[in-house]
């Protein structure tokens, strides 16, 4: 079954920021964060089905955050990427992860070519580099 | 993978087989050859062969841990029953005039390299081929001694150096493949050490990033609490470097296709058996 995501009128807009993280701990305190303290909007979900069901509204977003490794789910990041493209997203597309540079799922990220790759854990100052698309 | 010593074990108990093996097959054949031999007794290459049966089955009773000292034992009462037997049989032979002589310890003195256990049973082994049958030529009448080739018994001799050098050219053999194999077990062990750790590695990251989040979040909505959070601050520092630190982990460890399955399998799993409920793996 696919959880119903409450996404507030105001978040379909190009500010906002799309996170797909299957951690419910970490997808909550990362919304709280960029909601409270980076005053940008975010909408959160935890898998891929959630990310499809959210449909237009997760193209409007300026910014889509995936976890690369979304749990024991058929699914990855680089399958919710794949989905993005190819619905005609436009924005950036970050990865997030919690493995090596060497990991098989890492390693097929970074041949997705237009997107960036940023490893947990990462301090408040940085994800607002990454929300602002200012990574170095 | 067969651990190293137990191998060797196991090369040694194999090598004791097959010897009494070919002395259990050998020696009725022996026997059936020198059927025609006058007054040919039965006994020494029966005794022999039921010797080398009793021991075929001591050895199969401890194929299951067998030591290299008891195939060593077990290949050295082989070897006795056998320069026994042929002490006893090469006599009788010798009364023909178409004999070749101790030709048996020559096969022998070439079969011992092959299946020798170790080097000093397998140079006993040889010595006491070459050794008695150069001591049988000896308590021979000296009709059948100068009846024999020129140079008998003294080839024995050649046949028992080239059967050292095999004996030491095969031993040094099986212990550089045993070296070989403990190499590539401690490799293996090694990755599988590294892979653990670069799963304990991303396993850790993403609750290290959610303490960073949630101190982060806690210290705009409560600003009274730095000090609390200051020190979470730093315990997650401390978390962020070892997860650093496991990092060097990655150049000894290999991903292999399958793995991004089996990794999350293996996380999904930890993360069932650790949490309590809702967080998942990275």
């Amino acid at each position: 079954m696919i959880p119903s995501v409450h996404v507030p009128e105001s978040v379909t807009k190009a500010e906002c920021v799309l996170l797909v993280e299957d951690s419910d701990d970490l997808r909550e305190m990362f919304v709280e964060l960029v909601d409270f303290v980076l005053n940008r909007r975010c909408i959160g979900v935890g898998s891929y089905e959630e990310l499809v069901a959210l449909g237009d509204r997760a193209l409007g977003c300026g910014v889509a955050i995936l976890d690369i490794n979304l749990g024991p789910s058929p699914w990855s990041g680089i399958d919710a990427y794949t989905w993005l493209r190819e619905q005609g997203y436009t924005g950036r597309i970050v990865f997030l992860t919690g493995h090596g540079d060497t990991h098989p799922l890492v390693v097929a990220a970074k041949r997705k070519g237009d997107a960036e790759i940023v490893s947990k854990p990462i301090d408040p100052d940085r994800l607002q580099a990454v929300v602002d698309g200012q990574l170095r | 993978m067969t651990a190293p010593p137990d191998l060797e074990a196991r090369h040694a108990w194999r090598g004791a087989l097959v010897a009494a093996a070919l002395n259990a097959v050998g020696m009725p054949f022996d026997y059936f050859l020198a059927r025609n031999v006058p007054n040919m007794p039965f006994y020494p290459s029966a005794l022999s062969a039921l010797v080398s049966v009793g021991l075929i089955v001591l050895l199969l009773m401890q194929r299951r841990h067998p030591t290299v000292r008891f195939s060593s034992v077990v290949f050295l009462l082989n070897i006795t029953v056998i320069l026994a037997a042929l002490w006893i049989t090469s006599g009788y032979w010798a009364s023909t005039r178409a004999w070749t002589p101790f030709q048996a310890n020559k096969l022998g003195a070439l079969a011992v390299p092959l299946v020798a256990p170790e080097l000093r049973v397998g140079l006993l082994a040889i010595a006491g081929l070459a050794g008695t049958a150069i001591a049988k030529f000896y308590v021979l009448d000296p009709e059948i001694q100068r009846r024999l080739p020129v140079g008998e018994p003294w080839f024995v001799l050649i046949f028992a150096m080239f059967s050292g050098v095999l004996l030491v050219y095969r031993l040094r053999g099986l212990a550089f493949e045993r070296d070989v194999l403990r190499l590539q077990a401690e490799a293996a062990v090694a990755a599988d050490v590294a892979r653990g750790f670069l799963r304990l590695r991303d396993y850790a990251n993403t609750p290290i990033q959610t303490i960073v989040f949630a101190t982060e979040v806690l210290r705009r909505r409560h600003p009274d609490l730095e000090p609390i959070l200051l020190r979470i601050d730093r315990a997650a520092a401390r978390l962020m470097v070892l997860s650093r630190a496991l990092k060097s982990y990655e150049s000894m460890n290999s991903w292999n296709p399958g793995d991004r399955s089996t990794d999350r399998a293996a996380l999904s799993d930890r993360a069932a058996s650790t949490e309590p409920t809702r967080n998942r793996a990275a």
